[in-house]
C-alpha cells in the first residue's frame, strides 16, 4: 500500500497544533486520522495530541479488526470524555478542544468517523469526493442550502465549528462507509489544506503525482503558496 | 492570564481582578492612578497578540469606537499596549447585563421595555452618524446601571468577523447567533441595518423573556432567522400595545430593505409612539409596513385596544411584575443604601419626550431594576465572597492582595520539583494533592506540570492546591528497523513518538529506500521525544563517469588512472601482442563510454610476442576466475574482446551497468526534467522530505 504523510506549522503560525497518525502495520485494517487542536496557551496542540494517543492505544489494545463502526464510536466518546474532564480539572485547559477524522481501510471499505471540520476524501481518476461532512456553522449552511458554496468562502464565521472533541461532556459523531476500489486515494487533512486548496487542484497532485508521499509534499508546499495561514497536515493511501 | 492581577500596564493602571471575559480579551477592573478612578480594562488575550491582523484591528477599532460620546455607551477612555499586551481602557460601569435582567426579572412591562429600547436606539443612532457598526447587538452587551440607565458596550470591538486564524466553538457563537441579521447568517457585509435587527430582536426578547428564534444549535437558529416568522409578541405578552409590536416587528424584518433604514428613523417612530401609544395601531401609518399590520386580525386589534385601554386606567395598581418585585425582601433591606449612592438627577438623561409616559412608573422601574440587581449580586456572593466589596463600600478591595494571613496568592508552581515545593510550604496551611501522574516529555520525574489554582488566583488558608505530577517521559525497548523499508521504518518511530534523523548513503549492497542501520540498537530503552538515526540506503551509487582511455599507459597507470575516475580495475588479462610487454592493450568497456561509478573494468595487457594460450587472470579478482576457466580456447576470445565474451566472463558490472546506461537516454527523453521520472530512483527521491519538495516544486508550474 503505497502512503505518505506530512504535518506543516504553515507560514502564519508559530505552533503546529495538529497531529496525526497512520498505521498500516496491521494485516487486517489501516488506520489513519488527522486532529486539529483549538485554545490558548498550548492547549489546543495538548488536546489534539491526546486524541491521537488515545486512538492510538485504542487502536493497540481493543483494535479496528471487527465490529468496526461500534468501536470507532465508542473509541471517539472515550476521547471526548477524556479530553472534556481534562479540560475541566486544569483550568490552563479550560476550552480545549480538537478536530477528529479517522478512517479505518478494512476489507476493501473505508469506515471514517469525524467530528469537526478536518476532512476525509476519497479520490479517483473520476472524481474527488469529500466522504464526511464538516462540523461548521456555514457548511452546515451550504449542506441546508442556505449558502453556496461561493458564499461560505467568504463567510466572516466559516471557522466556527458545531461541535469539536472534548469541548462538552458528549459529542455526536459522524459516521460514513464507502467501498474502496483498486487505485483508490484515501486522503484525511485538517482545514489548513482544504481551504486552501481547491479540490480539483488536490485530485490533480494526487493523481499525477509519482507516489503518495510525493503527492502529500507538493499538496502541503501548494498550501503554503497559497498563503499556509493554518497548520496544515495530510496522510493518504493509496488502495492496492 | 490571572497573572496579570497586581499589575499596573503603561505605568498607569493597576489590575485589580477580573470582571468578565469573551472569546478574544479578559476585562478586568483596574485603578487608574492617574486620575485615581476605577476602570474596566479589556485585555487581549495572549494567543491573539502575535497575530498582527488580529491587533490592528483590535487598535483600529476600539480607537474609532473611543470617539464616541454617549450617556448610553460605555465609554472608551484610552487604547493601549504594554509589553506586548494589548488593552482598551473603558468606563468601569457597575450593574448587571440587560441578560440577567431579564433572566431574573421575566418579561419586562412594556414601558420599561420601551424606556430601554429608547436608549439603545440613541446610542446607535449616535454611532452610526459616526460611522461605526456595532455588529454584536445583544442583551449581553447591554449594561443596566443602578439607576436604570442602559449602557451600550463592546462597541466597534465586536470585531468577531474576518478574522481566519480564530477558531471558536459553536458554545462561542450561540450567545451571539440568537441576534444575528440574515444577511449576517449569509456572510454579507453588514450595515447600520443590521443593528437595526439585532435591536429589533433585543427588544422582543425583553417583551417575551425569550428570544424569537431558538433551537438546538447554531445553525437551527440561524435557519429560523432565514425562514420562520417568530411567535407574536402579543401571543406572549398581551399587554404590549399593537404600535410597538409594529415597531419592533419593522426592525425585526428579514428584508433588509424593509426594516428601518437607520437609527434616526426608529427613534422617530418609538417618539411617535411615546407621544400616542395608539399611533400605530392601524395600518395607515406611512412608517409602519403595512404587510405587518395585516398579519393581526380586527378582533384581535379590538381586543388589544381594549385592553391598553384598561392599562391606561389602572396604571397606579399596574401590572404584577412590580407587584412580585416589591414582595422581595431584599429590596426593601438595601434600598436605602442604593438610594444614598444615586445622586445625579437621572431625569436629565432621558429625551424629554419620555417624560409624560414614564413619570408614573419610573419609581416602579427602579425598584425593579435594583430588585434585579441586588438579587444579581446576592448570587454572585453566594459563590465568591470578592462580590462583597460591590455591597459594602468599607470593604477593602486591596485588602485582599496585601493580607498575609488567612490568604494566599498563589505561586507558579509549574516546572518545579514536587519535593522542593513541598518542603517550602510545610509551615504554610497548603496541602499538595498529587491529583494526576502523567507521563510527560516536557518535564522530568517528579515536576510539576499543572495546578489548581493557577497562579495568581487567592485561596483561602488553610488550602488545598491539586498538582499533576510528570512521570518523565514514557520509555520503551526500541525495535529493530535495519533491513526494513525506511519509509515504513519512520512512520513506526513517528507513531512511538520518536524523532527519525535520516542519513541518506550509497549502498551497494542494500536496496535503495531500506535501512541499512540505526542507532541506537534494536533492544537499547528509549524515551518519546528522543532522535533514531537511521542510515538510509541510497542504492548504488548511481552517479556515473565518463571512461578514460588506458591503452598504451602500463597497468599501474591505469588502475591509478581508473581510481582517480571512481572507477575499479577488473581483471588483468595477458594476451599476446607486438606491444611492449606490460602494456595495456584493450579495455573491456571503450573510451568516453559513461558508466556508473565504481563500475570495474578490465584491461587487456600485452605479454609479450610470446604467444600464450590462455589468458592469466590475476588474483585481483577472484570472482572472474570461475567464468574465465581456461576451457575456451584463445582464437575465438581475440575477434570479437569488446562486448560478447567480456560479458558473460564478468557479469558483475555489466549487470551494474546496462540497466542504468539504458534508462539514461529514456530520462533525458521525458519531458519533466527533474530525476524523480526515472523509476530506478524513485524510492531514494522520495525518502528526503526537504529533497522531494525542492523537486516538485518546478512540476507545479508545468501543470
Amino acid at each position: 500500500m503505497d502512503f505518505g504523510y506530512k504535518t506543516d506549522v504553515g507560514s502564519m503560525r508559530s505552533l503546529n497544533e495538529d497531529n496525526f497518525l497512520l498505521n498500516n502495520t496491521n494485516e487486517k485494517y489501516t488506520v489513519m486520522a488527522v486532529a486539529d487542536g483549538m485554545g490558548g496557551h498550548n492547549a489546543g496542540e495538548v488536546a489534539s495530541a491526546d486524541a491521537i494517543a488515545y486512538l492510538k492505544g485504542y487502536d493497540e489494545s481493543t483494535g479496528f479488526s471487527t465490529s468496526i463502526k461500534n468501536r470507532l464510536l465508542s473509541c471517539f466518546e472515550a476521547i471526548n470524555t477524556f479530553i472534556y474532564k481534562q479540560s475541566v480539572k486544569t483550568s490552563r485547559f479550560a476550552g480545549m478542544g480538537t478536530t477528529l477524522t479517522v478512517a479505518v481501510i478494512a476489507r476493501g471499505r473505508l469506515y471514517a468517523a469525524n467530528v469537526g471540520d478536518s476532512r476525509c476524501y476519497v479520490i479517483n481518476k473520476y472524481e474527488i469526493k469529500q466522504i464526511t461532512n464538516d462540523h461548521s456553522f456555514v457548511e452546515e449552511l451550504v449542506r441546508l442550502g442556505k449558502l453556496t458554496k461561493e458564499e461560505a468562502k467568504n463567510h466572516p464565521e466559516k471557522n466556527k465549528l458545531m461541535q469539536a472533541i472534548g469541548t462538552e461532556p458528549t459529542v455526536n459523531t459522524d459516521l460514513f462507509t464507502e467501498d474502496l476500489k483498486k487505485g483508490d486515494i484515501v486522503l484525511l487533512c485538517t482545514d489548513g489544506l482544504s481551504n486552501m486548496v481547491a479540490e480539483e487542484e488536490i485530485k490533480n497532485i494526487l493523481l499525477t503525482s509519482e507516489n503518495v508521499q510525493t503527492a502529500i509534499d507538493t499538496l502541503i508546499a501548494e498550501a503554503n503558496r497559497n498563503g499556509g495561514i493554518d497548520n496544515i497536515t495530510a496522510v493518504a493511501v493509496k488502495i492496492d | 492570564m490571572n497573572s496579570m492581577i497586581g499589575k499596573i500596564l503603561s505605568n498607569r493602571y493597576q489590575i485589580i481582578e477580573q470582571i468578565g471575559s469573551g472569546g478574544m480579551s479578559i476585562v478586568y477592573k483596574a485603578k487608574c492612578m492617574l486620575l485615581n478612578r476605577f476602570v474596566a480594562i479589556k485585555v487581549l488575550r495572549d494567543e491573539f497578540k502575535a497575530d498582527a491582523q488580529i491587533v490592528r484591528k483590535f487598535n483600529i477599532e476600539s480607537q474609532s469606537a473611543a470617539s464616541l460620546s454617549n450617556p448610553n455607551i460605555v465609554s472608551i477612555y484610552d487604547v493601549g499596549q504594554d509589553g506586548g499586551t494589548y488593552y482598551i481602557v473603558m468606563e468601569l460601569v457597575e450593574g448587571i447585563t440587560l441578560k440577567e435582567y431579564i433572566e431574573n426579572s421575566g418579561m419586562l412591562n412594556w414601558r420599561l421595555a420601551l424606556k430601554f429600547t429608547v436608549q439603545i436606539c440613541s446610542a446607535l443612532e449616535h454611532a452610526h452618524k459616526n460611522g461605526i457598526i456595532h455588529r454584536d447587538i445583544k442583551p449581553q452587551n447591554i449594561i443596566l446601571t443602578k439607576d436604570g440607565t442602559c449602557k451600550v458596550t463592546d462597541f466597534g470591538i465586536a470585531f468577531t468577523g474576518n478574522v481566519n486564524e480564530t477558531r471558536k466553538i459553536e458554545s462561542d457563537i450561540m450567545g451571539s447567533v440568537h441576534y444575528i441579521s440574515p444577511e449576517q447568517t449569509k456572510g454579507i457585509i453588514t450595515d447600520a441595518r443590521s443593528d437595526i435587527y439585532s435591536l429589533g430582536i433585543t427588544v422582543y426578547e425583553m417583551l417575551t423573556a425569550r428570544v424569537p428564534f431558538d433551537g438546538d444549535n447554531a445553525v437551527a437558529i440561524a435557519l429560523k432567522h432565514l425562514n420562520e416568522e417568530p411567535v407574536p409578541i402579543k401571543d406572549i405578552n398581551l399587554p404590549v400595545p399593537l404600535g410597538f409590536v409594529n415597531i419592533v416587528k419593522k426592525a425585526m424584518s428579514k428584508d433588509i430593505n424593509m426594516r428601518y433604514q437607520d437609527a434616526q428613523e426608529m427613534l422617530n417612530d418609538l417618539e411617535l409612539f411615546s407621544g400616542d401609544p395608539t399611533v400605530f395601531e392601524v395600518g395607515e401609518q406611512t412608517s409602519i409596513d403595512l404587510q405587518m399590520t395585516r398579519i393581526i386580525s380586527k378582533e384581535e386589534q379590538e381586543s388589544i385596544l381594549r385592553q391598553i385601554e384598561e392599562i391606561k386606567a389602572e396604571t397606579s395598581q399596574d401590572n404584577d411584575y412590580e407587584e412580585k418585585t416589591e414582595s422581595r425582601k431584599p429590596v426593601k433591606t438595601y434600598e436605602p443604601e442604593k438610594k444614598k449612592e444615586k445622586k445625579k438627577s437621572k431625569e436629565k438623561k432621558k429625551g424629554n419626550f419620555f417624560k409624560e409616559l414614564f413619570k408614573i412608573e419610573n419609581k416602579q422601574d427602579k425598584i425593579a431594576v435594583i430588585a434585579a440587581i441586588i438579587t444579581s449580586v446576592i448570587l454572585i456572593l453566594a459563590v465568591s465572597g470578592v462580590a462583597a466589596s460591590m455591597f459594602f463600600p468599607s470593604f477593602d478591595l486591596f485588602a485582599i492582595f496585601t493580607s498575609g494571613g488567612s490568604e494566599f496568592e498563589v505561586e507558579n508552581f509549574e516546572g518545579k520539583l514536587l519535593e522542593e515545593v513541598k518542603e517550602q510550604y510545610k509551615n504554610h496551611k497548603i496541602e499538595f494533592i498529587i491529583e494526576d501522574e502523567v507521563y510527560d516529555n516536557d518535564y522530568e520525574e517528579g515536576r510539576i506540570i499543572s495546578q489548581t489554582p493557577e497562579e495568581g488566583m487567592t485561596v483561602k488558608l488553610p488550602a488545598k492546591i491539586r498538582l499533576t505530577v510528570s512521570k518523565g517521559s514514557k520509555e520503551f525497548s526500541l525495535q529493530n528497523y535495519v533491513g526494513e523499508d525506511a519509509k515504513q521504518a519512520k512512520l513506526k518511530l513517528n507513531n512511538l513518538n520518536l524523532k527519525v534523523d535520516e542519513k541518506n548513503v550509497f549502498d551497494d549492497d542494500v536496496q535503495a529506500g531500506y535501512v541499512i542501520s540505526q542507532s541506537p540498537k534494536a533492544g537499547s530503552t528509549v524515551r518519546s521525544g528522543d532522535v533514531v538515526v537511521l542510515t538510509i540506503s541510497k542504492g548504488a551509487d548511481s552517479a556515473n563517469v565518463i571512461v578514460p582511455n588506458l591503452i598504451g599507459k602500463t597497468a599501474a597507470e591505469a588502475k591509478s588512472i581508473l581510481e582517480d575516475n571512481n572507477l575499479k580495475i577488473g581483471s588483468t588479462i595477458r594476451r599476446s601482442s607486438s606491444k611492449d610487454e606490460g602494456t595495456v592493450i584493450d579495455q573491456s568497456i571503450g573510451e568516453n563510454s559513461e558508466v556508473p561509478k565504481n563500475t570495474k573494468i578490465d584491461i587487456y595487457v600485452s605479454s609479450g610476442k610470446e604467444k600464450e594460450e590462455t589468458p592469466e587472470v590475476t588474483p585481483d579478482n577472484p570472482s572472474v576466475t570461475q567464468p574465465s576457466q581456461p576451457s575456451t580456447p584463445a582464437p575465438q576470445q581475440n575477434p570479437a574482446p569488446q562486448s560478447g565474451t567480456q560479458s558473460q566472463q564478468n557479469p558483475a558490472p555489466q549487470q551494474n551497468s546496462t540497466p542504468q546506461t539504458s534508462t539514461q537516454p529514456q530520462q533525458n527523453s521525458t519531458p519533466q526534467p527533474s530525476a524523480q521520472t526515472q523509476p530506478n530512483t524513485a524510492p531514494q527521491q522520495s525518502s528526503p522530505t526537504i529533497n522531494t519538495q525542492q523537486n516538485t516544486a518546478p512540476s507545479l508550474d508545468i501543470r
